[in-house]
């Protein structure tokens, strides 16, 4: 126990020096919430949400992205190829241990970039907070845990850390920009609105804004959530085949 | 020091087409200080690699302190040090943290000041580990594989890049940790140090185990005069 712990603790004082990481977890998403808030924060969207409705649990998405994508999956690459999980196997350190470690690290930053979105909203902006604290709560959990195996996915395919890089960059444009995480999906042309159907962000954004505004449980979130325990199944299934410590 | 520690049997290991181990027979008695030679890819880390259980050879039995490593491998991990051919540490882990983080991983430890002076890294304790020279890197690898006070000690070419002066400083360290009876197994291209240091030298050439013996054997039974073990390795772990 006191093991995982130390572990665990190492895992998450290593992100925080993590340049880059911290960078697309706790700034970009922050401040582009700031600028979009000043430009749009009157603005409408579709469904009648305003704007902290709509691009609160859109920010909070690109996080989970980040995070599992470049903070997981490019990050246990990287270590993998430095020959660090080698290196554990040689002591008594359980691989549970380093996973446990890994998904620790996953949670904090997306619970800590949301909390910092939460606090621009209501300090900065006076924005009015979610009334369904917990069904948001549930809600990114979910999301969080269905992205951390998209995430397992890329460092179980990827062997190399330029590929896991590459792989994370090219996902990066249409999670960005065709999920409705940063562009209201309504104002893209019909072509790119039918390809967001294919990029699995656009049902966490769906599923973050349910859970934000009291929705999760009905019928319109049922396809969404479907969608996104289908992904988690078969990723985690991908990823426990192919992965590889060594 | 009577005592087998260390028993291999017959082991085979391959990666495709290549048979980087083929067929090594070995054992390694408490206390003995072992170097392993041989040519780049000869199999020396895979060998060594087997014996930490960081491998599973394709055939053949391996015994350490006693147990075999397939049934037993988590209760080896607990007395054994290991330090690998690349530095393989996290990229911003500074050295104390390393340390630190290392010696939780056992219930055995050994004091961490004593190990820190030993290998005089104190100066370091603060630096990132990525940043220090290979000569600094080598010495925390050794001193992250001493903080279980192990029986045995692996250790894949731990004075390679080295400095004179630096190879010899690592020697003495060694030697330090052998007088305490500590069993030592560790691969070379130095084959000054083998020869002056080793109490008995394994040749591996394409995965075989072609001499096992302590230098001074090694050096009267294969030439006519007095050599060094520079050229019996000339003579038996290179091609013809
Ligand atoms: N993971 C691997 N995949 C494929 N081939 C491998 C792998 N590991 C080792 N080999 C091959 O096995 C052979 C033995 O490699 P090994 O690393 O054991 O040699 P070595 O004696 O330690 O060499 P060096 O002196 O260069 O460190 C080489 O031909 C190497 O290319
Ligand atoms: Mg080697």
């Amino acid at each position: 126990m006191n093991t995982l712990l130390t572990h665990t603790k190492m895992e998450l004082k290593l992100f925080f020096r993590e340049t880059l990481a911290m960078l697309f977890t706790f700034i970009v998403p922050a401040v582009s919430f700031v600028v979009f808030g000043l430009m749009f924060k009157s603005n409408t969207y579709e469904g009648g949400l305003d704007y902290f409705q709509a691009y609160i649990p859109g920010m909070i998405s690109i996080i989970i992205f980040t995070t599992a994508f470049f903070s997981m999956g490019l990050q246990v690459v990287i270590d993998r190829e430095k020959g660090v999980y080698k290196r554990l196997m040689g002591t008594p350190l359980q691989q549970n241990a380093i996973f446990t470690a890994t998904i620790a690290k996953g949670f904090l930053a997306i619970y800590v970039g949301a909390i910092e979105i939460l606090l621009i909203a209501k300090f900065y902006f006076g924005a009015d907070l979610t009334p369904n604290p917990f069904e948001f709560f549930l809600a990114l959990t979910f999301c969080s845990v269905t992205f951390f195996s998209i995430g397992f996915i890329v460092s179980s395919l990827a062997k190399r850390m330029q590929t896991a890089l590459g792989i994370a960059m090219v996902a990066m444009y249409p999670m960005f920009f065709l999920s409705g995480a940063t562009l209201p999906l309504e104002s893209l042309p019909d072509i790119l609105q039918k390809m967001a159907v294919a990029v699995p962000l656009t049902y966490v954004v769906n599923i973050l804004r349910d859970g934000w505004n009291g929705t999760l449980f009905t019928a319109g979130a049922v396809m969404d959530i479907a969608v996104l325990g289908g992904i988690l199944v078969v990723s985690t299934l991908i990823g426990t085949k192919f992965f590889r410590w060594t | 020091m009577e005592g087998t520690v260390i028993e291999l049997q017959d082991i085979h290991k391959s990666y495709g087409d290549t048979k980087a181990v083929n067929g090594i027979s070995l054992t390694v008695k408490k206390g003995e200080v072992m170097g392993i030679i041989g040519a780049n890819g000869a199999g020396k880390s895979t060998t060594l690699e087997i014996m930490m259980g960081l491998r599973r050879p394709d055939s053949g039995t391996v015994k350490v302190l006693g147990m075999d490593i397939k049934e037993h491998a988590q209760e080896i991990k607990k007395r054994i040090g290991i330090q690998l051919q690349q530095t393989a540490l996290y990229d911003r882990i500074k050295v104390k943290e390393a340390l630190e983080l290392f010696s939780s991983y056992y219930d055995k430890k050994r004091d961490l000041q004593e190990i820190i002076d030993t290998l005089g890294i104190r100066p370091y304790l603060n630096k990132y580990v990525k940043n220090l020279s290979g000569g600094w890197q080598q010495r925390t690898s050794l001193a992250l594989a001493l903080v279980n006070d192990p029986d045995i000690i692996f250790l894949d070419e731990p004075t390679t890049g080295l400095d004179p002066q630096a190879r010899l400083e690592l020697w003495a360290c060694i030697n330090r940790y052998r007088q305490e009876g500590k069993t030592i197994l560790l691969s070379t291209h130095y084959m000054d140090e083998a020869q002056k240091h080793c109490d008995r030298i394994a040749i591996i050439k394409k995965g075989k185990l072609v001499a096992c013996d302590r230098p001074k054997s090694l050096i009267s039974s294969l030439l006519s005069e007095e050599g060094t073990m520079e050229d019996v390795y000339l003579q038996v772990a290179v091609e013809a």
